[in-house]
């Protein structure tokens, strides 16, 4: 068999094109490229495993559905599919206003066993509801850039694309967002330190 | 999570580039960052729930195209030169699962032609396939050279010295052992990375057509009460042309078509079970092995099977080997069929087995009507990649090599003992076909290896291989680099437990003398 395999990004459009003419091989490697990053990314913003799943599911349903209008030269690939999952989060949020980004049951149970010490698994859940909450305070977009810059690792260029800024507006939205996580968190990290210290 | 210093300092430097005047804030915009980072969530990510998406959405694209897959299928055009691969999955299967096919299937007929349709090579993360070094014992063997095998799981560690309480497989070494001597040239190329492929197998759809199997209802027995089933094989019967029978195992993606049996002894005029014995095949019936060829393939032709991604074919011809061994020739019985191998080939290479021959797409031919009686081994060319780190010894290699291969011998030394030599060439680069077994399922696994011709053996040993092969993942060499995975024999000098009954091994090539 001569068939090659795809993998770098700049071979990315010819597994769209492919994709795009029904080859299903060729957007289950779209697909096992960009699932994590994507379903981290919802995550994040609801950390709430089972509605991140159910939410990644919406959005590559969608990505496939739609994937005779991706043109390469507007965006690549990996912007548009984050476009699309940015466009199902702001539905979803939408749609449940309640919904609070706190950690959950399951999440507090991990914390709890992933520390022998019952001490610092106590301190290792307050720590993670005090980010979570600090995190709440900001404004969307602050918390977005922060969580995509932060935990996702994506440049400005690639927040840019999918927010539909520009990179100056959003390093300057990560900055403020940074310090008003300052502004909100010395007392917090203060009485952290007395309580470890 | 560690937190890389480069991480922070990055971040640092955009804010400060961003905004100068945090830099009057770093203290605490280090605990600020590093806080962040420290507290990333686990997302709990699911390879499961990624993997099940991902049937969703392979058989949603499949359903998508269906209306276009159709018009084409009952066009002008051919069906060879619509489908590459197994057509013989369209011939049986489309008609079947055909636009009046119930709801629940819709999805399933596209599924299952594509599954049979279409190679690929989908490359996955490092080491994707897990742990390769996995102990022997557990894994599935190959035959060995001189057709020996037992039970590898209840050998004992009895070699290397005396003292050990021999297991009742354990076996008396025999009388003439071989030590493969490497005559080529220095082996190079060894690169600490390579690539081994694993085959998919298996669809989801199969869970589709079991169920709505399951559902039809019978008065018999209420197939639905076991629950969630799924379809695993299923054969058809083709009764007016040549009379074959087609298994299409989908568990294990492949199709086999065989002889029908009873159309072939109404052929042959059998009676009540009983068929008239044939005249014996003579030396001068045997076809060349250009026209064994030419049949096989044209059968492959006639059913639609598109041979491109295969390798030269060859025809499996050790009944030469055998023949020649015999003093009296006449009283040879020659084979009346004649199996023609289609080498697999994965990214340019080809496809052995680990005893060394040829492994792929299989064709048997019938010598006394030069008919093709059926092929096995049809099996869709789609795998996953995935690099593992490589052997770059020479000698670790040379090692395997010495005694025959992964599943060779170590040369016991009997008093009574003969160590015969066999000499081997400069190794060819080649994928080896493997089956990696990890306690509960079989992978089959397509590794790197090296191929070595045996180009000298001695005249009176017509059942060694005729190639010894080595493969290059540092894992698999590493589990069967100590422990032989031939029989374990008993040294004269090991004491037996009085308890124990050392039973002889049924093979005709060794001499059972008792245990001193």
């Amino acid at each position: 068999m001569s068939m090659s395999t795809t993998t770098s990004t700049e071979e990315t459009t010819q597994l769209v094109i492919a994709s795009q003419k029904g080859d299903s091989t060729a957007f289950g490697v779209l697909y096992d490229q960009h699932v994590r990053k994507i379903y981290d990314f919802v995550y994040y913003k609801t950390m709430h495993r089972q509605t991140a799943e159910d939410l990644t599911s919406e959005i590559f349903m969608k990505a496939l559905d739609k994937i005779q209008t991706y043109k390469p030269h507007k965006a690549s690939f990996t912007t548009w599919l984050y476009q699309i999952a940015r466009n199902t989060m702001i539905d979803f949020f939408r749609k449940n206003k309640h919904h609070s980004v706190n950690i959950n049951d399951e999440t507090i149970e991990r914390t709890l066993t992933d520390h022998s010490d019952m001490h610092t698994a106590t301190d290792a859940v307050l720590r993670l509801e005090q980010v979570r909450s600090h995190l709440n305070q900001l404004t969307p977009e602050q918390r977005d850039i922060i969580m995509m810059r932060v935990w996702q690792e994506l440049s400005y260029q690639e927040i840019a694309a999918i927010m539909d800024k520009s990179e100056a507006n959003c390093k300057m939205i990560f900055s403020r967002g940074i310090k008003e996580l300052r502004r909100v968190m010395p007392l917090t990290l203060f009485l952290w330190f007395l309580i470890t210290s | 999570m560690t937190l890389k210093q480069t991480d922070l300092t990055v971040l640092l430097e955009e804010l400060y580039n961003i905004d100068p005047s945090l830099q009057e804030h770093e203290a605490k915009l280090k605990e600020l960052l590093r806080e962040l980072i420290a507290n990333k969530p686990d997302t709990e990510f699911n390879e499961q729930f990624a993997a099940k998406l991902k049937v969703l959405l392979m058989e949603r694209q499949a359903e998508q195209s269906k209306n276009s897959f159709f018009s084409s299928l009952f066009s002008t055009r051919s069906l060879p030169a619509l489908l590459s691969g197994a057509v013989i999955m369209s011939l049986v299967l489309v008609p079947l699962l055909s636009t009046n096919t119930p709801k629940e299937l819709r999805g399933s007929s596209d599924s299952i032609a594509a599954l049979f349709a279409a190679p690929s090579i989908t490359a996955v993360k490092k080491q994707a396939f897990g742990e390769l070094n996995v102990p022997a014992g557990s894994s599935e063997a190959a035959s060995s050279p001189q057709g020996m095998g037992g039970d590898r799981a209840d050998q004992a560690a009895g070699f290397g010295g005396g003292g050990t309480a021999a297991s009742s497989k354990m076996i008396v070494a025999p009388e003439v052992t071989y030590k493969y001597i490497y005559k080529g040239e220095e082996i190079s190329g060894l690169t600490d990375t390579v690539s081994v492929y694993k085959r998919i197998k298996g669809t989801a759809t199969q869970q589709e057509l079991g169920q709505y199997l399951a559902g039809l209802g019978s008065d018999m027995i209420d197939l639905k009460k076991f629950g969630s089933t799924k379809l695993t094989n299923f054969q058809l019967a083709d009764t007016d042309k040549k009379g074959y029978m087609i298994d299409v195992n989908m568990e294990e993606s492949m199709i086999s078509v065989n002889p029908n049996q009873w159309w072939w002894a109404e052929q042959n005029n059998c009676k009540n079970g009983i068929c008239p014995e044939l005249p014996r095949i003579q030396l001068s019936d045997m076809p060349s092995d250009e026209e064994v060829i030419a049949i096989a393939t044209n059968f492959l032709r006639d059913y639609g099977v598109d041979t491109s991604n295969y390798g030269q074919a060859i025809v499996e011809n050790d009944w030469k080997r055998w023949y020649e061994q015999m003093e009296n020739k006449s009283e040879y019985y020659f084979p009346d069929a004649l199996t023609v191998v289609f080498p697999f080939t994965v990214d340019g290479q080809t496809v052995y087995d680990p005893s060394g021959r040829p492994s792929g797409l299989r064709v048997n031919v019938n010598i006394r009507n030069n008919t093709a009686m059926g092929l096995w081994n049809l099996i869709p060319q789609r795998f996953e990649k995935s690099d593992y780190t490589g052997v770059t010894s020479a000698d670790e290699i040379l090692n395997v090599v010495q005694r025959g291969g992964l599943y060779g011998y170590m040369p016991y030394l009997r008093t009574e003992q003969t160590v015969k030599e066999v000499s081997v060439g400069t190794p060819s680069q080649v994928l080896l076909q493997y089956s990696d077994y990890d306690g509960m399922r079989t992978n089959e696994l397509f590794i790197p290896a090296l191929l070595f011709p045996i180009i000298d053996a001695p005249k009176d040993a017509p059942y060694l291989n005729t190639h010894v092969v080595v493969p290059l993942v540092k894992d698999i060499l590493e589990k069967h680099k100590n422990i032989p995975d031939g029989p374990v024999y008993i040294m004269d000098d090991v004491k037996t437990d009085d308890t124990v009954t050392t039973e002889p091994a049924p093979l005709p090539e060794v001499r059972i003398l008792p245990v001193q």
